[in-house]
């Protein structure tokens, strides 16, 4: 490419122009980039450009209503749509009228300009060379200056690691443990505590330990079910005529797995425990084992009995961490 | 009409040179004259001013998200000014009735201020979040523009990796965004995003605690994502913006082959004032939309959410349009769970961590991923249209399909609902798809491409025939392509002066344009064949004499 | 202006798509009962008591048979029912099924009031489960209703309301047509896939049901269209349809240069052009050639 942008076409202009309309292009302009060479292009007049010389006015008409109309809705009580409406035609106006006013001004252009060379030629290659070469002459010279200062850089950044330290405790084992101790009743909402006789079946309930309701880390869905169908596995680890308790804590990613579905239809008599996040199903007859969707482990399962009163209590804490599983709980 | 009468009295002389400098001044040219005259900036202004971009209409959506953060920008500060970024626990008080009494965080409560008590509050939010969809669905439109059209090749290599960071802020400025109101689904989308962060291995219930201050949920999370979302990440975007748009500046924007066109050159209009009045009058329109949307259409109706509660959970649970595929990921992903002596490589790695992994290594990976493939490592300021490089579109073609089923997992209980097949049906369909489909639309896509590019035709010829000049001027087609011009329709074979003219203007400058010699010339650069995996039939010897002589010289 | 019409018909397709009530879950009005009342229906003009048992024998009995004890493959013994659920399944158009083995889903109302009552207090009579709740929302706690929706009902219906699938091709069905006391009778009785929530008291029940009716059944929570319902699938869609397609017309419209124009002109016929172009040119242009001489 040649140094000066725009001599080479200009050498060649004319005879394109000779070999038979070849490159005969009406609206081509060249601009440099030299300031002295700046043109304006006037264009032939057509019609569309009255139309869009109306379609302007009307648009910038139309803006200036908007605009009225916003001020005047605030003004009244209707701040949402009306509002709203106006705001939107007085910057759709401004907008459609300043494009059809570029329209009519008809500046579709076709103008050529030359691209810069964006990589370095050999002589300015050598310069940045010689530049890296003198630096390290000069300043790199001194090895145990540039070694102690990448050392307090490096030092600096571990002093800054303890002040980010401070955003939050070293985890020690909380997510071991939860609100449920022996003996401690399941509660409603409302701190109702649940009797074992009060159940009728297929019922849903979301219980918290006693003391302790929205507690994250304890919320359990309590539900009872007709007891032939629980499997014996589950009413060994604490089913009690018909109630069994789980984490309500996904085991995939800790949503809470509220949505429980009957469905008592032959041949599929179903029971089923849904997390609405990610849609892992559970099977809460049989110890909440996850039978679809990406939840890979069975909720924990809270050992269920009761106490003097015959209202439910736990029998303990969960035998594993609720919630998502973690790198360490292999 | 009456209108006549505001109608320019006689053709209007558009547009003129210069005025000589010595005639009165106006208002606007002395102040400009003022800040250029003590920076020097008067070449700059000048320079910019006549910087020519090409027009597509492509071209116009990078804009579109520009501008959609202008409004982010804009609506994001008046809510600021009423957010509160705390989860200290207050009475609502306010006048929506059906949560009169409860118990919810300030930063609930501020916003419910915002929406139901704040005049024209509820407008400015709903717009600011009809900004950040459209924000995102704009930025991905402007990625596939110039991911087929090869325009993220040498040298804008850089900037795409520069707009890549921009999407990866984009999405952390959605994702906290859509968390700050404390309502249900946010707080369910935290929730998710602490159960990812605790499956890292080795460091991620340490990080969980250092993010959240603590276990879930503590009292911190909301108050720090705040900053984060107004300040950290709005500053990352806009300094990386000024060096997206400063590279465009500086490289001059890519344009499509065309007669004219070259490697050397860019043709089209210039900034001011065409480009320019076109460019704000999109700025308006953008935002005309925006608030015509958030005027008329709700958008994330906290008070129906109600105040997050750990216990509570709602079905329909889903993020934001743009994180869809990152739900689809988690939600299509098997239950894996590998374990590894006592430690345990949870589902979540697999989905949270290593799909958007994958998918965001590729994304940066593209430009050298290409260059490999191809071995083409010249500069490239020449697009491809999509059919030209059938490979590429392809494998774009089979990353868009793999993120769109990624997108379906993300919705597959709407999906359920709106076909009305079980949950568990549709997740297996999609898990398939997941595997199966990106290949077929690899396959279809290249066909396709194939097709297209070969089909004949007096206007589609343009990478068949090759012109070259000789070296007493004229011009002809090289005698192995002489058949191929014929088929082409193309007038007998010899000097161009024997040729109709019009054919002569399509079929000679594509050609020059459509191989890449150019490019050599220009950067003096090494070699350029096979530019794309497409251009290697573009044969032909053109020269860039034949592309200069199209632009009229002084 | 090639923006327009495209927008316009964006928008009519979101607007088609999006409407909150969602298929399947959407009900069809119910239609006057009497337009659809079937055999028992010479009874239903004449002022005399409608006889339960004989109307429960002829429109119940091929399924629930003849004692409501239940037929094997078609229908389940009513025993452990009662007024509350006879009451629901009736009045919601749920019963009788089209077929046996399919989900209930509300559908058109097929017996008259007092057809309904009939049959009502017939079912009472030899089922054990509970009897029709009186609902009074009158003085109920909206906000506390709220809490216990979040926590027990949005896992299924959705938090708006609008019904969601839970799995297994079942769906939780949308509430905008639920009346206080049929709330009331799902709560109790858990019709369908629908558990029991045996531990709400009366007055959280009328929490529940004037939460529904007047925070997720009042369109005039706000006054713009409610996407909410659908969430934020539906808001993404939208945002494509409704905004980012018509805006992609508009830079159609602001990037297409006129005919032309994205070409230099070709030779054959722009000759009148060029003179013009001239004529304009020169006068300007006198000192300085900076365009081809002609």
């Amino acid at each position: 490419m040649s140094g000066s942008e725009t001599s080479g076409t200009g050498a060649d202009g004319p005879r394109a122009s000779d070999t038979g309309g070849f490159a005969r292009s009406g609206h081509d302009r060249v601009v440099s980039d030299d300031a002295a060479t700046s043109e304006w292009v006037a264009v032939p007049h057509e019609e569309m450009n009255l139309r869009a010389y109306r379609a302007a006015t009307v648009a910038f008409v139309v803006a200036v209503a908007g605009g009225l109309l916003a001020a005047a809705a605030y003004w009244t009580s209707e701040t949402q749509t009306l509002l709203g409406v106006g705001l939107a035609l007085a910057l759709g106006g401004i907008g459609f009228g300043l494009v059809s006013w570029a329209k009519y001004l008809d500046l579709d252009e076709h103008v050529v300009q030359q691209r810069e060379p964006l990589r370095p030629t050999a002589a300015e290659r050598d310069e940045l060379t010689g530049q890296v070469e003198m630096t390290q002459q000069t300043v790199g010279r001194r090895k145990l200056l540039v070694g102690l200062l990448g050392g307090s850089f490096a030092s600096l950044a571990i002093g800054f690691v303890g002040p980010i330290g401070s955003l939050g405790p070293r985890p020690r084992g909380e997510r071991d443990r939860t609100g449920w101790v022996a003996g401690r009743r399941l509660v409603t909402l409302d701190g109702q505590p649940v009797a074992l006789s009060s159940g009728v079946f297929d019922q849903l309930a979301t219980v918290f330990p006693d003391g302790m309701i929205g507690r994250d880390d304890s919320q359990v869905v309590l539900l009872r079910l007709r007891e032939e169908l629980l499997s014996a596995s589950t009413i060994e680890q604490g089913a009690l005529d018909g109630w069994v308790a789980y984490s309500k804590i996904c085991t995939h990613a800790g949503c809470s797995v509220g949505l429980f579905g009957v469905d008592d239809r032959e041949p599929d008599v179903v029971r089923q425990l849904v997390c609405p996040c990610h849609q892992s199903v559970f099977d809460p007859t049989d110890g909440a084992r996850p039978v679809g969707g990406p939840a890979p482990r069975s909720l924990p399962q809270l050992s269920l009995g009761v106490d003097d009163e015959g209202f439910l209590v736990a029998n303990g804490d969960f035998d594993r961490p609720v919630g998502p599983i973690t790198w360490d709980e292999g | 009409m009456a209108l006549a009468r505001f109608l320019p009295k006689q053709r209007p002389r558009l547009l003129r040179r210069a005025e000589p400098v010595d005639r009165r001044r106006g208002l606007v040219e002395r102040y400009v004259e003022s800040v250029t005259g003590r920076t020097g900036g008067n070449t700059f202004l000048t320079k910019s001013l006549r910087k020519v971009f090409p027009s597509h209409f492509s071209f116009l959506w990078g804009e579109l998200a520009l501008y959609s953060f202008i409004v982010l920008l804009v609506t994001g500060t008046y809510l600021t000014l009423f957010y509160e970024g705390s989860q200290e626990m207050r009475t609502y008080t306010g006048s929506y009735e059906a949560l009169q009494g409860q118990e919810v965080s300030a930063a609930f409560d501020s916003v419910m201020r915002i929406s139901h008590d704040v005049k024209g509050g509820l407008l400015i939010r709903q717009m600011h979040h009809w900004s950040a969809l459209l924000f995102m669905g704009a930025i991905a439109l402007h990625m596939a523009r110039v991911f087929f059209t090869g325009a993220f090749r040498r040298p804008r290599d850089m900037n795409w990796s520069v707009g890549l960071t921009l999407l990866v802020l984009s999405l952390a400025a959605g994702f906290t965004g859509y968390s700050l109101p404390d309502d249900l689904l946010s707080g369910t989308g935290l929730r998710i995003t602490n159960g990812i962060i605790l499956a890292i291995p080795f460091v991620g219930e340490r990080l969980a605690y250092l993010i959240f201050g603590g276990e879930w949920p503590g009292t911190d999370i909301i108050g720090r994502l705040y900053p984060v979302h107004i300040l950290l990440i709005p500053a990352a975007i806009v300094g990386l913006l000024a060096v997206h748009l400063g590279l465009v500046w500086r490289q001059k924007h890519t344009q499509f082959r065309g007669p004219g066109r070259t490697e050397s050159n860019v043709v089209g209009e210039r900034v001011w004032p065409s480009f320019a009045m076109k460019s704000i009058g999109l700025l308006f329109l953008t935002a005309g939309v925006l608030t015509a949307m958030g005027a008329i259409f709700e958008i994330n109706p906290v008070w129906l959410y109600g105040p997050y509660d750990t216990a509570a959970a709602t079905s329909l649970a889903q993020p934001d349009w743009y994180i869809g595929f990152l739900e689809g990921s988690v939600r299509l992903v098997p239950p894996w769970e590998i374990r590894v002596g006592g430690y345990v490589i949870n589902t979540l790695v697999f989905s949270g961590i290593l799909i958007p992994s994958i998918i965001f290594g590729g994304l940066y990976l593209a430009p050298t991923i290409e260059r490999r493939l191809t071995g083409d490592v010249g500069d490239h300021h020449l697009l491809d249209r999509p059919r030209d490089a059938p490979n590429r579109t392809a494998i774009g073609a089979a990353s868009i399909t793999f993120v769109a089923i990624l997108f379906l997992g993300g919705a597959q209980d709407v999906v359920a609902r709106t076909v009305n097949l079980s949950v568990g049906h549709v997740t297996s369909v999609l898990q398939f798809g997941l595997i199966l489909a990106p290949p077929i639309a690899f396959v279809i896509a290249r066909w396709v491409c194939i097709s297209l590019r070969d089909r004949l035709g007096p206007e589609r010829t343009e990478r068949r025939v090759p012109i070259e000049r000789a070296a007493d001027g004229g011009y002809h087609i090289p005698h192995d392509h002489i058949e191929d011009w014929m088929v082409a329709g193309g007038a007998a074979p010899g000097h161009f002066d024997d040729i109709s003219p019009r054919e002569s203007v399509r079929s000679g400058a594509a050609t020059t344009d459509a191989d890449g010699h150019d490019a050599d010339d220009v950067a003096g650069d090494a070699d350029d064949d096979g530019a794309g995996d497409g251009a290697g039939d573009g044969a032909g010897d053109a020269d860039d004499d034949v592309d200069s002589e199209n632009a009229v010289g002084r | 202006m090639l923006g327009l019409p495209i927008a316009a018909a964006g928008l009519f397709t979101a607007v088609a798509l999006l409407s909150p009530s969602a298929p399947g879950a959407s009900a069809a009005p119910a239609t006057p009962p009497e337009q659809e009342v079937e055999q028992g229906s010479e009874q239903a003009g004449v002022d005399e008591p409608v006889d339960g048992r004989r109307l429960f024998e002829t429109q119940c009995s091929s399924c629930h048979g003849l004692d409501a004890r239940g037929v094997d493959d078609r229908g389940p013994t009513l025993e452990p029912e009662g007024g509350a659920s006879t009451d629901f399944v009736l009045r919601t158009g749920r019963m009788p099924l089209a077929a046996p083995g399919i989900q209930a889903r509300r559908g058109p109302v097929r017996y008259d009031e007092a057809e309904i009552v009939a049959l009502v207090e017939y079912v009472a009579s030899i089922g054990s489960g509970p009897d029709v709740p009186e609902v009074d929302i009158a003085g109920a706690d909206v906000s506390n209703g709220g809490e216990l929706y979040r926590l027990n009902c949005a896992a299924c219906h959705v938090s708006s309301g609008a019904g969601a699938p839970i799995g297994g091709g079942r769906s939780a069905p949308n509430l905008q047509l639920a009346t206080s006391t049929e709330i009331a009778e799902a709560i109790l009785v858990g019709p369908g896939s629908m558990p029991v929530f045996g531990e709400f008291d009366d007055d959280e029940i009328a929490d529940v049901a004037a939460y529904i009716e007047v925070a997720l059944q009042d369109a005039e929570t706000t006054s713009a269209s409610r996407f909410g319902g659908a969430g934020p699938v539906a808001e993404g869609l939208a945002a494509w349809i409704l905004a980012l397609l018509p805006l992609v017309a508009l830079t159609r419209w602001i990037g297409q240069a006129k005919d032309g124009r994205d070409h230099p002109l070709e030779p054959d016929g722009d000759v009148d052009d060029d003179a013009q172009l001239d004529d304009l040119a020169h006068p300007i242009d006198d000192d300085e050639e900076e365009m081809a001489p002609s």
